[in-house]
């Protein structure tokens, strides 16, 4: 999949709300709002930067680079397009300054001198995908995506209905209760009980890939 | 899970859809600043999300290690 594919994708999410909120959070000064967008992303991010930097060991550094200035130039951010666009686009930027870093001083690494994002962000070139991902990851992966679809096959329909609304379709609860007929503390519940079920099947999954390096 | 336990996961589903009350959501970022099980629902529940419209793509480990040191880098940022 190609950066770009990945944007478009991601920006169908159902995700604008709750990032709306985080971003008010953090800019009231709660920086355990902006952690939670970074563990939501950090995944995204580091794969969209993965792509770009042929130097795995230059990812982390880029990574953390893209949230800080995210953090730091968040006053910039109007909401006009989703968090993770802006967020990708920051990224995209931070990785282009690293290899151009790298270019004058193959010594040099991310962060020198790091100053707030300019307001207008854009990207443009691509270059091949690259992945720093080994064969014991990728098949982690698809562990996991098959502990989640074994999970949501075993589970109740009304439970497997109102999470695929929610995550695929991006309905909110509002709009879920009618077409479930049911009240919104119900959709709320079910759609918890269905994502506590799945969690509970790749949990120890998670744990046990989280002991590697991903 | 025990009720206090279950709540608190409830709200965090709620809070993955943007779906909460101001107070509500006062008292989730609390939870989740103090609570390990509730950073893990947080991202459990991210990841579930992603891998129903993305596959197995979107799989990923939380790396507790990176959240730490962005902290310590905002922290040290904003005492600069």
């Amino acid at each position: 999949m190609r950066a770009g594919d990945a944007h478009e994708r991601l920006a169908g999410t159902p995700s604008g709300d709750s990032d709306a909120k985080l971003v008010e959070r953090t800019l009231a000064g709660d920086t355990a709002a902006f952690e939670l967008l970074a563990i939501k992303y950090q995944r995204q991010v580091q794969r969209l930067i993965g792509r770009m930097v042929r130097d795995v060991d230059l990812v982390p550094d880029i990574v953390q680079e893209t949230f800080i200035r995210a953090y730091r130039s968040l006053r910039q951010f109007r909401g006009e397009a989703q968090f993770y666009t802006w967020l990708y686009r920051i990224a995209i930027n931070a990785a282009k300054r690293a290899l151009l870093r790298k270019t004058r001083d193959p010594l040099d690494l991310p962060g020198e001198a790091m100053s707030p994002e300019p307001a207008s962000e854009t990207f443009s070139g691509r270059r091949e995908p690259t992945t720093d991902e080994t064969p014991e990851s990728l098949l982690a992966a698809k562990e996991i995506a098959q502990a989640v679809n074994d999970a949501l096959a075993a589970l109740p329909e009304d439970l497997r209905q109102a999470l695929t609304l929610r995550e695929i379709d991006g309905l909110s609860y509002e709009e879920i209760a009618g077409v479930m007929q049911c009240p919104l503390g119900t959709v709320r519940s079910r759609i918890f009980r269905a994502r506590e079920a799945v969690s509970l099947r790749i949990r120890p999954l998670l744990e046990r890939l989280g002991s590697k390096r991903w | 899970m025990k009720d206090e336990s279950r709540q608190a996961a409830e709200r965090i589903s709620a809070l993955v859809d943007g779906q909460l009350e101001e107070a509500e959501l006062a008292q989730a970022l609390q939870d989740l600043r103090h609570n390990d099980a509730a950073r893990r629902s947080w991202h459990a529940y991210q990841l579930l999300g992603q891998v129903m419209r993305s596959g197995a793509d979107a799989v990923g480990a939380h790396d507790a290690q990176f959240v730490t040191c962005l902290r310590q880098s905002l922290q040290q940022g904003s005492r600069d």
